[in-house]
């Protein structure tokens, strides 16, 4: 009776969470002029309210065809965001990974103060740290390139924080005998280390994915030329003249991150339970 | 755990070996089977793998959907050229007079002796007419003549008794008015002598009015009337003074006897009043009655004068009524008859009869003398002079028309050239203007004529004919040639063909490249530049400089229908 009662609560706010998902869905499917009559009060200074149908009309896939066969450019950006966010996640697996295992495994002086300040820098948001980037990313001629993107990314301090906690959770037995095979600390990351922490390694990379997915911040502050930009930066270009596109390119740009998060759900649960047990 | 030997030796740990070590925990704690965790997970990696696959398909259809899409444009800069307004029209070599040949109307054509084209001399055949036709025409002809000289006959006729109506007319309305300004010239006569005649009696009875008997009586009355107020008036003054003597002498009575003396006039007065009231009142009635007899002296008088004059007054009065009636029917009566006159005087309205059969009795003569020379001349139409035939309007068999039958050029006056074009193009060509012609064939270009003339088309006011006189033997009558006529202009720094320019609620803009940064990277677009005509012919178009950059390149052609804001790529040379 109880999950009963539960699922009664919990149906309707989980519709009200996915209703964005849903319009979104529908608007992709709608004709352009029902949108300009739904959307006008906002976007052309129509008179009335904005109104909204669950099931479109006059269903159209013009939307569709227009964004995948007449928009290059939207292509040309998703492919941009593609890069960028392929090459940062290389870079975090490539730089955060062995930091995190230097933090969970080894012992050294200033330990914990260099990792408190890697929580610290954790927790400032881009805009406290917009203006000190720009200047250095200028003074080293990698502003409107987009490495001003890639190479902060790459040196962020989430993922570190997330796989120190899954590195942290191997056994000392394990490693200790790994020592004894062979002394080589790093082929114990590599053999070892890496293999087991895994999962901190997988949801770290698909919370990095779903993150630098959906940078914007960053693009816009760093990056001029339009050629550079990245599929985040395509949707505030739309109007109301395009608003079925803007609904279409919102859909396809929501698939990739659907997809990787579903490739890498089970790895996330795994972490945020692990590290709720064994924290 | 087993030894490590080498690397490749080294136990690969399923990703989910170490899960599988916190599985088991969880197992144990949680007490829950756990499902297969990779069913979706694979299907995710797959669905991942085939979406990137199908995005980049579609960045490949996009592109070529958008390079197909793009127009493909040409540039060119301005150029400095003069605007040039070329003329060319086709048109024909007539000669320069041509004569008409007409026939009798209406007359069965027996045979033609030429054909369009041919060359004919003076009293060549051209045509011959029927003999029964010309003999029955005449016929017909001479009748109808007769009828007409009728006719004519008839109307003199009426014109003449006509006349004499209208002379007999006048006459009697002359002789009317005469007998009638006799007639009330005497009436009018008499009434002014009534009439003098009653003013004189008036004015003498003014000057002179007659004494009356009855009035005489009155006048004796108011005499004795008088003289009674007289003898009255006396007669009480003299009473009067006796009573003032009385009491005069009675107061000094009065005194002396030392009585009241006032009472002793009292008392004289008092014998005395009656009297006094008795000759008071006589002298009273005296002067009434006078007053009286004048009165009605008076009033007689006037009585007897006014009766008199006022019947003199009638007379003249009745007298001046007779005169003006008198006058009045004198001027009716002679305006009526001078009315009269002039309807008797008054021309009759035209009628131009008699003139119009004479000119139809003249053109009647002319017929019949033409037919008699015809049928003389076995009907036989000849040529008048030297030329070719034109055009023929006449055919075996048919009656001849009305108008003209043969037509004939008249080589004589030499040939022309002419043309026709639009009248808009009146601007670029004038008399005396130099025109080239081409004509067909292997003939050579004739350079250097002139315009001689240049006239509106009747038929068509929106064209105009070009005449070009010809040299002699130079082009053969009849054959067609191509004119041209240039008519340059100053030289302009800014041209651009016509096909450049597009148009637009009466402006005119063209299209220039722009480049902005895009998506893909720099992107052309075709921008509008608005310009001003100075002028243009059918092919450039001078425009005003204003808004141009030196070296200024606009988009002079393009595979696909352009407007503004519209991305384009340049035609690779």
């Amino acid at each position: 009776m109880r999950w009963k009662l539960a699922l009664f609560v919990l149906l309707p706010l989980a519709f009200l969470v996915c209703s964005p998902v849903l319009f979104l869905l529908t608007g992709s499917l709608m004709d352009p002029g029902e949108l300009s009559q739904y959307l006008s009060p906002i976007l052309s200074q129509g008179k009335g309210y904005v109104a909204w149908r669950l099931v479109p009309q006059s269903p159209s896939l013009r939307s569709y065809v227009e964004l995948l066969l007449d928009s290059p450019e939207f292509f040309a950006m998703f492919w941009n965001s593609v890069r960028i966010t392929a090459l940062i996640l290389v870079g975090q697996l490539l730089v955060g990974a062995p930091a995190a295992w230097g933090f969970a495994r080894f012992q050294f002086r200033f330990r914990k103060t260099l990792f408190t300040l890697y929580l610290i820098l954790m927790l400032m948001p881009f805009q406290v740290t917009m203006l000190s980037s720009f200047l250095v990313l200028d003074s080293i001629h990698l502003i409107n390139t987009q490495w001003s993107v890639i190479l902060p990314a790459v040196f962020s301090t989430f993922p570190v924080f997330l796989m120190y906690r899954f590195f942290r959770s191997i056994p000392e037995a394990i490693l200790e005998s790994a020592k004894l095979d062979t002394g080589s600390a790093f082929q114990i990351f590599l053999n070892i280390g890496l293999p087991l922490g895994s999962a901190g390694i997988v949801s770290a990379l698909v919370l990095g994915f779903l993150e630098n997915w959906n940078l914007i911040e960053q693009p816009l502050a760093f990056l001029k030329d339009k050629t550079l930009w990245p599929l985040s930066l395509y949707l505030p270009n739309i109007d109301l003249a395009k608003a079925g596109v803007a609904f279409t390119g919102s859909v396809v740009t929501l698939l990739p991150a659907l997809l990787v998060f579903l490739s890498g759900q089970d790895y996330l649960e795994q972490g945020i339970t692990a590290a709720a047990i064994k924290g | 755990m087993e030894r490590l030997h080498s690397k490749n030796q080294l136990p690969r740990p399923h990703p989910g070996s170490p899960a599988r070590l916190i599985e088991i925990d969880l197992h144990s704690l949680i007490g829950r089977r756990r499902k297969k965790p990779f069913t979706l997970q694979a299907k995710a990696l797959r669905a991942l793998a085939g979406f990137l696959s199908l995005m980049i398909f579609f960045t490949v259809l996009s592109r070529v959907a958008d390079s197909l899409t793009i127009a493909r444009v040409d540039l060119q800069e301005t150029q400095k050229r003069s605007i040039d307004h070329k003329i060319t029209a086709s048109g024909q070599v007539i000669a320069n007079g041509a004569k008409t040949v007409t026939s009798f109307p209406g007359i069965r054509v027996a045979s033609l002796a030429v054909k369009p084209g041919e060359a004919v001399a003076e009293n060549d055949p051209l045509f011959s007419l029927s003999l029964e036709d010309l003999q029955q025409k005449l016929e017909e002809t001479e009748l109808e003549l007769e009828k007409l000289n009728l006719d004519i006959r008839d109307q003199k006729s009426r014109e003449k008794t006509e006349a004499d109506s209208r002379s007999t007319a006048l006459a009697r309305a002359l002789q009317d008015y005469n007998d009638m300004k006799s007639e009330t010239g005497k009436a009018v006569e008499q009434a002014q002598k009534i009439l003098t005649e009653a003013q004189n009696r008036l004015e003498e009875y003014r000057e002179n009015p007659p004494p009356h008997a009855d009035l005489e009586s009155l006048q004796l009355i108011c005499e004795a009337r008088e003289k009674a107020l007289e003898e009255a008036l006396s007669a009480l003054d003299a009473l009067q003074t006796t009573v003032d003597q009385q009491v005069q002498e009675a107061r000094q009575q009065a005194e002396t006897a030392g009585v009241d003396p006032d009472e002793a006039e009292n008392s004289v007065r008092a014998s005395y009043e009656q009297a006094l009231n008795t000759a008071a009142e006589k002298a009273e009635t005296a002067r009434s009655e006078k007053q009286t007899a004048d009165h009605d002296l008076a009033a007689a008088s006037e009585q007897e004068s006014s009766s008199q004059e006022q019947e003199l007054l009638d007379a003249v009065s009745i007298a001046q009524q007779n005169f003006d009636q008198a006058v009045s029917a004198r001027d009716s009566a002679l305006k009526a008859a001078a009315r009269a006159i002039e309807d008797a005087q008054k021309s009759p309205s035209a009628d131009s009869s008699a003139e119009k059969m004479e000119m139809e009795w003249q053109k009647l003569s002319e017929k019949i003398e033409e037919l008699q020379k015809l049928l003389e001349n076995g009907g036989v139409v000849r040529s008048a002079f030297d030329g070719v035939v034109d055009k023929l309007n006449i055919e075996v068999g048919n009656p001849t028309p009305d108008g003209t039958a043969v037509l004939i050029s008249d080589l004589s006056q030499g040939t022309a050239f002419i043309a026709q074009i639009p009248a808009e193009q009146e601007k670029y060509i004038s008399v005396g203007s130099t025109v080239t012609l081409k004509p067909g064939g292997d003939q050579k270009e004739l350079t250097g004529l002139t315009v001689e003339s240049i006239q509106k088309v009747q038929k068509d006011s929106e064209l105009l004919e070009i005449t070009v006189k010809l040299p002699e033997n130079s082009l053969k009558l009849g054959s067609s040639a191509e004119m041209e006529a240039v008519q340059p202009s100053k030289p302009y720094p800014y041209c651009v063909p016509l096909s450049a320019l597009q148009e637009e609620n009466g402006g005119y803009y063209l299209l220039i490249i722009q480049e902005d940064a895009g998506f893909l990277g720099p992107e052309l677009t075709a921008a509008r530049l608005n310009v001003e005509i100075l002028e243009k012919n059918e092919s450039y178009a001078a425009i005003d400089g204003g808004s141009l950059v030196a070296g200024q390149e606009f988009i002079a052609d393009s595979n696909k229908p352009l407007e503004a804001g519209d991305r384009v790529r340049l035609n690779q040379p």
